[in-house]
């Protein structure tokens, strides 16, 4: 598989070179050149700090969410690994102020491991940092082990509300809780397609027959958990849809968010009808949803796979969800049906 | 006085492809690429176990490098080589809330830990442990969301942790 980059070693710098080249007045690198932060930062002025340490190859997920009204900054360790947790403590103690921090990990090993350790030695330095783990996807622990669960798409929900709030000044203890709650609402399903080819070993990342597809798919293309025969979409997403009620049920009459997030590989064409699927599957059932999302914002390179994310805000969440920001890459936000 | 980093180095540049492979079957399949870079990061840095740690990144970086400071502090403090494993087992179990049986790399070096003082003995009990991650379903790291959790797979962690005893068996011998 061909793929474009100078070499291995530097493919994680040279993009990130890109990225605050293109956005100067948004993002700049911090003092180790693998923390993207805002270019006017407000931590120091009594806004609590967000910020979310990640490995990269996942664009535009995290960096490209740095900005006003969401992350105040992005520590990037290599493809598809974890930032060490030195260089994040180096991302927290860049942000952080007197109002505090909390650092979003999406649950997966090598985050959670060396994120946690990070906040702890924040905190032993004497800053109030609160790490807030991030668990979605219903593929990955059966209902009743949702803390056994692990970060998916759905977890651009928690970042949105919180970078929103953060915004209005709210203190670090209410923010917390905020985030816990948007966990407590939201559930993801992912599907892949075809397999995404690792920059690393230039190696596809998973293997798939033609004529079949994977429900629960990892955001590494770890291999998914079920296999279904590939058929129309619409019994696919219906299939997907069924799954996801059945682990957090949405009355008749709750507002609810979806988010249909593409992994690199499937179209905006093939995403919108998902999302067509998604919403007629609402429709029928009498659930009224606004404001969605519906692109490739969380990816694994060019993987063919999808995500189906639900999650039923308070009026609260849904103005925080739907508040400006202003990043590179996060998309505007609009009313839709119901609202 | 001379250092097994070296050693580890060209150990682990001659396992990368194999290494790889093996991560590949239940996780992204790089490895060996992070155990080389961080390995040849530790060579002339002042903090062998920091530069190893930040150099390779991700859960491995963390935990890999906790097995790198137990055999420095043998090297160079003349600490007992069962103790310093068993102390690193305790922490790394804690860290990624592991335990034996789980498909991990403490699947090799619990049993390493449990070996006795003789290098030798631990490296043998390592590799036991290693080939008996084949038959075990994972219940951490990435392998455990794998179809069949993993299950007739060996596990490229405790490989690596095998492969780390090994050598360290061997520079040792090769020193006296």
């Amino acid at each position: 598989m061909k793929k474009l980059f100078n070499s291995k070693e530097t493919m994680a710098d040279d993009m990130i070179d890109g990225f605050v080249a293109a956005y100067p007045d948004i993002v700049t690198r911090g003092k180790n050149p693998r923390i993207v932060r805002r270019t006017r930062l407000k931590t120091k002025e009594g806004k609590v700090a967000l910020l979310i340490g990640n490995g990269c190859g996942h664009e535009p997920i995290a960096m490209g969410f740095v900005g006003e009204g969401l992350l105040d900054a992005n520590v990037v360790g290599d493809v598809f690994a974890a930032p060490s947790q030195d260089l994040i403590l180096e991302g927290i103690e860049e942000v952080t102020g007197e109002a505090g921090a909390v650092l979003l990990i999406s649950r997966h090993e090598g985050d959670v491991i060396n994120g946690n350790a990070a906040a702890m030695m924040a905190q032993d330095d004497g800053l109030n940092v609160k790490p807030l783990l991030m668990y979605d996807d219903i593929s990955s622990a059966p209902k009743g082990q949702e803390d056994e669960r692990r970060g998916a798409a759905g977890t651009m929900f928690i970042y949105k509300v919180l970078g929103a709030a953060a915004e209005t000044g709210m203190s670090l203890d209410e923010l917390y809780a905020l985030g816990e709650d948007v966990r407590s609402r939201t559930r993801t399903l992912g599907a892949a397609v075809t397999p995404g080819v690792s920059p690393l070993t230039g190696e596809s990342m998973f293997t798939l027959p033609d004529d079949e597809v994977f429900i629960g798919m990892g955001v590494h293309g770890e291999p998914g958990v079920g296999r279904r025969k590939i058929g129309p979409v619409n019994e696919l997403v219906s299939f997907m849809m069924d799954e996801l009620l059945a682990d957090r049920e949405i009355a008749t009459g709750t507002p609810t968010l979806v988010l249909v997030n593409g992994s690199g590989g499937t179209t905006q064409m093939e995403l919108l009808t998902i999302y067509r699927e998604v919403a007629a599957i609402l429709d029928s059932k009498g659930i009224p949803h606004l404001s969605p999302m519906v692109g490739s914002f969380s990816t694994t390179q060019e993987t063919g796979a999808f995500s189906i994310s639900l999650f039923t805000p308070t009026q609260e969440m849904l103005a925080f969800w739907q508040a400006d920001q202003r990043t590179p890459n996060f998309p505007n936000i609009y009313g839709g049906k119901g609202s | 006085m001379n250092s097994f980093l070296p050693i580890l180095v060209e150990r682990f540049e001659g396992l990368e492809a194999e290494l790889n492979a093996l991560d590949a079957a239940t996780g992204d399949g790089d490895h060996g690429i992070t155990m080389v870079k961080g390995l040849r990061a530790t060579i002339g840095a002042e903090n062998p176990v920091k530069a190893f740690r930040k150099a390779s990144g991700g859960a491995s970086g963390s935990l890999f490098s906790i097995v790198i400071g137990a055999l420095e502090a043998v090297s160079n403090k003349g600490a007992s080589l069962d103790e310093e494993l068993a102390q690193a087992a305790d922490r790394i179990g804690q860290m990624g809330q592991a335990k034996a049986g789980d498909k991990t790399m403490l699947d090799a070096l619990i049993p390493a830990s449990n070996a006795g003082p003789n290098a030798d003995h631990v490296a043998k009990a390592a590799r036991q442990g290693w080939l008996a991650t084949k038959e075990m379903a994972a219940r951490r790291g990435r392998a455990k969301y794998v179809e069949g959790a993993g299950i007739g797979h060996l596990d490229a962690g405790a490989r690596s942790v095998t492969e780390i005893l090994d050598a360290f068996a061997q520079w040792q011998k090769d020193r006296r």
